[in-house]
């Protein structure tokens, strides 16, 4: 029978009861076959057959207080599974290394406690480099090919020194091996190459949980439209599956999913996701509504004018994964150390291979393998990615995602913060003011009435500011909302209204209560703001950054925002399209290094520009994807916090660096001077990352 | 000191056969998942593959009676 595989994201697991809970449900539902709840990345993998009903699924499971998600099929699952399988390989390559490092280890043990003076002494070697075999050829299999992947880029990677260095020391000790000499270093290349690959692995699993798909918030509509004018009277279809021409009915609050022209005489659009503009706009029929917009009026009908595929929203994301694939910019400090470091060690290794070969020609190979093995950036290897991974997680516990080490040293450099207004430094909600002059209580009750029912924000936000009051609501005769424009009533035979005053229809800020004509009292609109933007910029002024706001709205609301969280009128910039934002974006980072903090989709080629991109939990998808940064717990303080940890990771990475170089000079000098041979730089390396790797640790507690 | 001809060897075939199973085990995925199965004796109920498949089974059986 033919299954397949279904993807969800389930947030609010926290124990193995949930667990329990979601799967003694899960198996009860028609058509599915297999489940697999993944506690950890907070997963759902479902094998299902046809009967399979996603919205009943979901359904259910929402039931029991989860928030499911379906993934977007393929594209997730693919991403998914290709991480499952990096995951896997690289498991499986150090599980070998350990297996054949622990059992040479075994034989040269036996070989320096004496076995070498008796018969066994070659026998254990060859033994050594039979079990060495499956390291070199499997386990390393990675390093020769960062290295060979950076040097096709022209660059030097901190895996090619290892490369070289296993490369070298293994035909040396071959050499010595075919002559039954004792010199062969087998043991300390397996134990090596172990232990970078034990590092690199649990670096591997932290930066997996980073990047599991429950962190991504998914903005396609995945949900199923209600389609007109099929055989049966209406049918459900998933978004992906619209034709252009068909007619779709839209329920209060779904997301228009594909390109689509309006068919009703008019209907209430939230564009916010595309301009941040956050209050909704009035289309007529036969306008075009983009997918991504959220339709606020009850069975909006709409014509599919594209298949989902091609929409616009489809279009920006396209644009941005190709910006995606761009290799970046930045280098880190450890990719510029280690390229120095490389350079400079096969230079010295070279010249004085050159110039000792004369005099003796085995002493020459001896000491420079010496000189490679304890000049071997390990340091660099272990360390630093230890410094990394210590911060990510230190941040994770803050709620805070991490991309990508490199952020974490650009940190440090940045100068300017530039803050996307709305849904950012505002919760995207609206503020009503105190009516002016205050109402009388019998006008604030026909206020009360006249906003019942209606669903429009600024109705919300006008009931929100008005006392509870405990009266029943009036009754008003005809009362009507006219889609636009404001909601009129009468009561006891007089004629009332709420409508806007001064602006224009799309841009008003202000709305007016009127008894027949007579302008009776003002109420002022404002953009809520998020209760820790002003400490968070406050601090953020104090340590001398730049700040800017760039919004999507008129400039007038954005300069009373700026105002009420203490910054200039210069710091703002109003009416900025995703363009301006780019732009605007792309002229400051020339200059400094800077951040943006954003959320929408309007935001997300701007947050990909920025040196540092941070969106926030409501976000959508997209800036997630072009974020560095991403508030988990929506917090804007957490902003203060990582800089702290990014400062501090780096200072640890830089006085690692320092150790490193000087550990480097006076070994590899006294590698050169023939002071210390291959076997003691063998023993003395190990001992320098362990120094380095505790050093790190004392630095970047996790308590 | 002849019996290491033989030991060796067999210690070297006994590593190669737990080696296998451990890449089999990757293979099917045991470590992917580390937080679920650690928390499962902590559960009251029964848990596990099998009970899950079988609670399936139980309730396929269910629908068509």
């Amino acid at each position: 029978m033919n299954t397949e595989v279904r993807l969800f994201t389930v947030e609010g697991m926290h124990c193995i009861g949930c667990v329990r809970k979601i799967q003694s449900v899960a198996a009860k539902i028609d058509g599915v076959v297999g489940l697999n709840v993944d506690l950890g990345s907070q997963t759902l993998e479902a094998r299902v057959r046809g009967e399979f009903k996603e919205n009943d699924f979901t359904e259910q499971v929402e039931g029991l207080g989860f928030q499911i998600r379906s993934l977007a099929l393929n594209e997730a699952l693919d991403d998914q599974l290709k991480v499952t399988r990096q995951s896997r390989a690289q498991l499986a390559r150090l599980g070998v290394a350990g297996a054949c490092a622990g059992n040479i280890m075994l034989l040269t043990v036996a070989n320096y406690a004496g076995a070498w003076e008796t018969e066994f002494g070659v026998y254990f070697n060859w033994l050594s480099f039979l079990l060495y075999l499956p390291i070199l050829f499997y386990s390393a299999q990675v390093f020769y090919k960062n290295s060979w992947l950076a040097l096709r880029k022209g660059k030097l990677s901190v895996d090619l020194p290892i490369a070289i260095v296993l490369s070298c020391g293994t035909l040396l000790s071959l050499y010595h091996l075919i002559l039954g000499d004792e010199a062969v270093y087998f043991d300390s290349f397996a134990m090596f190459i172990f232990f970078l690959l034990s590092a690199r692995y649990l670096i591997f699993r932290l930066q997996r949980k980073v990047l599991s798909p429950v962190a991504l918030v998914d903005l396609n509509p995945s949900a199923e439209f209600c389609v007109e004018g099929l055989e049966q009277a209406s049918q459900m279809k998933p978004a992906n599956e619209l034709l252009p021409d068909q007619i779709i009915v839209l329920k209060r609050g779904q997301v228009v999913p594909a390109d689509a022209e309006l068919q009703d005489d008019e209907a209430l659009v939230t564009d916010a996701s595309f301009t941040g503009e956050s209050l909704p706009k009035l289309k007529l029929k036969f306008d075009r509504i983009y997918a991504g917009c959220q339709v606020l009026t009850e069975g909006v009908r709409l014509k599919v004018k594209m298949r989902q595929a091609e929409s616009r929203l489809m279009g920006i994301l396209e644009e941005l994964n190709l910006k995606l694939m761009e290799p970046t910019q930045m280098t880190t400090l450890t990719d510029r150390g280690a390229h120095y470091l490389t350079v400079g060690v096969i230079l010295l290794a070279l010249t004085f291979l050159a110039a000792y070969w004369s005099v003796d020609a085995n002493e020459a190979m001896r000491r420079v393998l010496a000189l490679l093995v304890v000049a071997c950036p390990c340091a660099l290897a272990i360390a630093s990615p230890l410094a990394y991974s210590l911060t990510l997680k230190k941040a994770l516990g803050l709620g805070v995602l991490v991309r990508s080490p490199d952020v974490l040293e650009n940190f440090r450099k940045v100068k300017t913060f530039v803050f996307d207004k709305t849904g950012t430094l505002t919760t995207g909600n609206i503020e009503a003011t105190q009516w002016q002059p205050p109402l009388s209580p019998l006008h604030a009750e026909i206020v009360r009435a006249l906003e019942q029912g209606s669903d429009h924000p600024i109705a919300l936000a006008v009931l929100r500011q008005l006392e509870q009051s405990d009266s029943a609501s009036l009754f008003l005769e005809d009362r009507a909302e006219i889609i636009g424009k404001g909601i009129t009533g009468h009561f006891e035979g007089q004629a009332y209204r709420i409508e806007g005053v001064g602006m224009s229809l799309q841009k008003q800020s202000k709305i007016g209560f009127f008894k027949g004509d007579e302008l009776i009292s003002v109420c002022e609109l404002k953009d809520e703001i998020d209760p820790q933007a002003r400490e968070t910029l406050d601090v953020l002024k104090s340590q001398g950054h730049d700040i800017w706001i760039l919004s999507g709205d008129s400039k007038e609301v954005a300069e009373q925002t700026a105002q009420s969280l203490g910054l200039m009128q210069s710091q703002v910039i109003g009416e900025a399209t995703p363009e301006t934002k780019v732009n605007f974006v792309n002229q400051l980072s020339l200059r400094n290094p800077t951040v943006f903090v954003g959320d929408g989709v309007n935001d997300a080629a701007a947050l990909n520009a920025a040196s540092i991109g941070i969106s926030q939990k409501r976000s959508a998808e997209i800036s997630f994807k072009m974020s560095d940064i991403y508030l988990l717990s929506g917090s804007l303080k957490s902003i203060l916090r990582i800089n702290e940890l990014a400062i501090m990771c780096y200072n640890t990475i830089y006085y690692n660096l320092i150790f490193a170089a000087l550990y480097n000079v006076t070994f590899a000098s006294l590698a050169l001077t023939g002071m210390i041979d291959p076997l003691v730089a063998v023993i003395i390396m190990p001992l320098s990352s362990l120094s380095l790797v505790l050093f790190t640790i004392y630095r970047l507690p996790l308590k | 000191m002849n019996i290491l001809l033989l030991t060796i060897p067999v210690s070297i075939l006994l590593g190669a056969i737990f080696g296998i199973l451990f890449l089999n085990s990757v293979r099917n995925g045991q470590y992917d998942d580390l937080v679920t199965p650690e928390m499962a004796p902590l559960s009251d109920d029964d848990f596990g593959e099998d009970e899950n498949a079988k609670e399936i089974a139980n309730a396929n059986d269910r629908k068509k009676e």
